[in-house]
Formats: structure tokens, C-alpha cells, sequence
């Protein structure tokens, strides 16, 4: 089966080490055109690091990046980040690759519409026309065509979110990383956020999330990765994670978090 | 209070307040171009810049600024003998500069690094960022320390006077001597100080009415 699916992004033999502090150590990731990957594990195992190099803004110590298969190349200077160079052409690949922070990290003096036409129109080059139309289609679908000219201030937790992925999707990216969206959001704003992730794995956008929402990993997610100190220690789809033995590491994790739910 | 000496003095103080705002406006701009600069050397990951920008703040914010305009007008450094207002202009900015670096310094070291996030994700090159992410937020930041160091580097003019520039300060005192009329002269030049420093604190409050109108904005 493996080559009837398009490798759309892949990490191989990643390792990330911050100082003698080895924290990622040779993950190898492939996500597949269309698939939703969802990366779970404890706090501090890596998942934001993991994720954060998929798109070089954290930029791993070795390893392999490969974007519809042409390898992404990159060089670090002395200091463990990457060189200029490699970081001007990391932002040329980061285009087609969007991300979603837990914190929404809006712009806060600038509308939503200008959030949303602010990237395209710098980077892309497109005209104010056709990024205002896109504007328009892209706040409908999160559910916010009437707030093009509130500012982030003024929006809820859940709504800011919902902007910061339309303000992605304006840039048409290929792929769409999700750090934790759901996690700084109250309860009840939740599954606004989910609902419209959900939408976009409909639309056959390549997603990688991560998350501690297992109703949604279940779902939605095709396959499903456990991270836990720095190493992928299961790695499969919901079903197959259902039927690991209660015993192993990655259940007890999910029993952590249904514990916390039973409990809140 | 004589207010025919006055009248007859206001034009040659006048004179002098206009000498004291361009010399001061003038190093103002370039002191925050250097000032700007020496902020990002003094920020940068290469250390050898990093040390020379802070030696250089050091010694520049330890000097008083009269020393520094009596070295660069009587020691005719690197053997450029220079004019009173090239010095005076010269050492204004010098020392502007370190003061102006150390409140850009300041001010980039607390913009939000999520909104930086955010456009290097979107894929904004480096100069975007500055420019479009982190310049904005800067401003916004360290506008009224910026303002307040603006007025304090309009104030601290004065002493180009005692290398013979023909500021504000330097008509007032030798008005003084000549008639010894204190209020008449010095009296007066007070006054128009504070009517320019006055000008600084309306462009504060108007950049500062600015941003609250986009205040809800402000997050
Ligand atoms: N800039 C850094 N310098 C040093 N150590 C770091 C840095 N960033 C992260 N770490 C360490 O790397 C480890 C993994 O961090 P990471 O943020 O990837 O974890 P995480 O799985 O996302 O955790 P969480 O669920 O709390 O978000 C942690 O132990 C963290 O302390
Ligand atoms: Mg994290």
C-alpha cells in the first residue's frame, strides 16, 4: 500500500539535542497527502519540538527533511540554529507549510482581515482583491465572516483560533501543523475548533496534530504516534492503539488523560 | 521684570532656540539610525559584536557629556579639527546614541516571540519580520521612554554652549553678562526651553492618543 499513497513530509533519523540534552533521538516521521497524523505523549517528551522541526522552526541537530520527496536542505551555524541562508530558505518552504499555535499568537494590532491578507499579500505577491475574497471564504468556513474588521482583543480564545487557521489556510499551504490548539481554550470553545479540523481532514488537507483530545485522535486522526522521552514508542492507527495490551506504556498514557477527564 | 529688554533681546534668543532645535533634531535622527544599529550589534548572536556595542554603551553612558564635547572640539580627534557645531552636533549624537541603543535593546527584548513565530510561519524572511512584526511592536513599546530620552537630549543641548556654539543657551548667557537681567534673559530662555520640550510632549501625546484609539487592539 505503501506506494499508492504520496509522501507528502518526512523526518528521517531526527535528533535534537539542546546542550548534552538529547531530546529527540532518530525519529523518523512520514506523513502521507492527505493523512492526519496525531503526535500524543507527557509533557516535556519532545511532541513540540517534533513538530516544530517539521517546518525548521526549531532546527534539528541531525536529520533528514523531505517535502513531496525533494529534500529541504539546511545548515547550522555554531550555535545550533539555522545560517542565514538556510533560514531564507526555510521561510520560502514555510509557506507551504502552515502552523497553529496553542497561544493563537495572532497579530494584535492588526484586524482580522489583516491578519489573514498580511502574509499573502507580502509574500505571495496576491492582489488585495483576490486575498479579500479568499478573506471572506475562509472566515465562512471557521464560522466568522462578520468579524473581518474586529481585532484580536475583542475575540474570544476559541474565535482567535479560528482565525489563526483561516489566517494559515490564506497562504494555501500543503500541509497544516497544529500544536496543542485546543489546550489554552475554555472547555465549551473546544469543539468550535475541533469541528472546523475535522472539516479540514474532509477537504483532504495533510494535517499533523498535537494533542490531548483522544475523542478527536479516535476520530479523526489515520494514524497515531506516542512520543514519550524523545522516542516514538508506538506508532499506528486508533484501531491498533485500542488494541495494544493494557500493560503497555502508550495505553497507561491514554488512562492518564480519560482519568483526567472522569475527574473535570 | 523689563519688558523692553526683553522685546529687544527675543529675536537674537530666538535665534539660538532655532539653533537648539535643529542641532538637537539633527542628532536626534541620527543618534536613533546609531542608536538602532548598535541595539541590533548588541542583540546579535555574534559575540564579538555583542561586546564591542556594550564597550561602547558603557563608556559612552559613564561619560559626562561636557568631557566628551571638550575632547572632540579641543583635541581635534584622529587630527580633525572640528567646527563648534560639527563637535557639538557630533558629541549630542554620541551620546544620544548609547541611550537611544539601550531603549531599543529594551524594547526588542520584550516583543511577544509569538507573533515572531507566527510570521516565520507564515514564512516572513528576516527583514519582514523586523520591518512588519517586530519594528511595530518596538515602537508601540518604547515610545514614551524613547519620548522622555528626546527631551532630555533637547535639555542637555545646552551645554554645546561651552564649546561657543550659538544655541539658545549660549545667547542667553551672554545677553545675561552684558545687561545682567536675569529673568529678561535667562528667565526668558527658560521658557522657550520649555516651550520646545513641549513640543516633544505633544507628539507623545499624540502617538500615545494614536494607540489607544487602536487601544482595544492592544492585547
Ligand atoms: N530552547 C530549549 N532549550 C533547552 N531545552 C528545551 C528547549 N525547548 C524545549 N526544551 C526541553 O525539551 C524537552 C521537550 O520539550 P517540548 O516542548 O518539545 O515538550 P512537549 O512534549 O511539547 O511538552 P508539553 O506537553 O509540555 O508542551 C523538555 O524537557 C524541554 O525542557
Ligand atoms: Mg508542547
Amino acid at each position: 500500500m505503501g506506494d499508492r499513497m504520496t509522501e507528502k513530509i518526512s523526518l528521517q533519523h531526527l535528533s535534537k539535542t539542546y546542550g548534552k540534552r538529547e531530546i529527540l533521538k532518530d525519529i523518523n516521521v512520514t506523513v502521507n497527502d492527505g493523512e492526519l497524523v496525531t503526535l500524543i505523549g507527557p509533557s516535556g517528551s519532545g511532541k513540540s519540538t517534533l513538530i516544530r522541526c517539521l517546518n525548521l522552526l526549531e532546527a534539528p541537530t541531525a536529520g533528514t527533511l523531505t517535502f513531496n520527496r525533494q529534500k529541504i536542505d539546511y545548515k547550522l551555524n555554531r550555535f545550533g540554529q539555522l545560517t542565514r541562508k538556510s533560514e531564507a530558505q526555510a521561510a520560502q518552504y514555510r509557506t507551504k507549510v502552515g502552523m497553529v499555535f496553542q497561544q493563537f499568537n495572532l497579530f494584535p494590532n492588526r484586524s482580522v482581515l489583516q491578519n489573514l491578507i498580511d502574509g499573502p499579500r507580502r509574500i505571495l505577491k496576491v492582489d488585495r482583491g483576490t486575498l479579500e475574497q479568499q478573506a471572506v471564504h475562509y472566515l465562512t468556513l471557521v464560522g466568522l465572516r462578520d468579524y473581518q474588521a474586529q481585532y484580536p482583543a475583542q475575540l474570544s480564545g476559541g474565535q482567535k483560533q479560528r482565525v489563526a487557521i483561516a489566517r494559515a489556510l490564506m497562504m494555501s499551504p500543503e500541509v497544516l501543523l497544529f500544536d496543542e490548539p485546543t489546550s489554552a481554550l475554555d472547555p465549551e470553545m473546544v469543539n468550535d475548533v475541533l469541528r472546523v479540523m475535522l472539516r479540514l481532514k474532509q477537504a483532504g488537507m495533510t494535517m499533523v496534530v498535537v494533542t490531548h483530545e483522544m475523542a478527536f485522535t479516535e476520530q479523526a486522526s489515520d494514524r497515531v504516534l506516542f512520543l514519550e522521552q524523545g522516542q516514538i514508542q508506538f506508532a499506528g492507527t486508533p484501531q491498533a492503539l485500542q488494541q495494544e495490551p493494557a500493560t503497555s506504556r502508550v495505553k497507561q498514557f491514554v488512562s492518564t488523560l480519560d482519568h483526567h477527564l472522569a475527574v473535570s | 521684570m523689563n519688558w523692553q529688554i526683553v522685546e529687544k533681546n527675543l529675536p537674537t534668543l530666538l535665534n539660538g532656540m532655532g539653533l537648539t532645535l535643529f542641532i538637537s533634531l539633527l542628532a536626534l535622527v541620527i543618534a536613533t539610525v546609531f542608536g538602532f544599529l548598535i541595539a541590533l550589534m548588541r542583540t546579535s548572536n555574534q559575540p564579538l559584536l555583542r561586546r564591542i556595542a556594550a564597550t561602547y554603551n558603557w563608556i559612552v553612558r559613564g561619560l559626562p557629556v561636557m568631557i566628551l564635547l571638550f575632547l572632540l572640539y579641543y583635541s581635534a580627534p584622529f587630527g580633525l579639527k572640528l567646527s563648534a557645531f560639527s563637535a557639538g552636533l557630533l558629541g549630542l549624537t554620541i551620546n544620544g546614541s548609547a541611550f537611544i541603543a539601550e531603549i531599543f535593546r529594551s524594547g526588542f527584548r520584550a516583543v511577544d516571540q509569538g507573533q515572531i513565530e507566527a510570521g516565520k510561519a507564515l514564512g516572513y524572511r528576516s527583514g519582514q519580520i523586523m520591518w512588519f512584526i517586530k519594528l511595530p511592536a518596538i515602537i508601540k513599546i518604547i515610545s514614551p521612554t524613547y519620548v522622555s530620552n528626546a527631551i532630555a537630549l533637547l535639555k542637555e543641548s545646552a551645554q554645546v554652549s561651552v564649546i561657543t556654539v550659538p544655541d539658545l543657551m549660549l545667547k542667553a548667557s551672554n545677553l545675561y553678562a552684558t545687561t545682567y537681567r536675569t529673568w529678561e534673559t535667562l528667565g526668558v530662555a527658560a521658557v522657550l526651553y520649555l516651550i520646545l520640550c513641549s513640543l516633544f510632549m505633544i507628539a507623545q501625546w499624540l502617538l500615545e492618543k494614536k494607540y489607544n484609539t487602536m487601544g482595544i487592539t492592544v492585547g
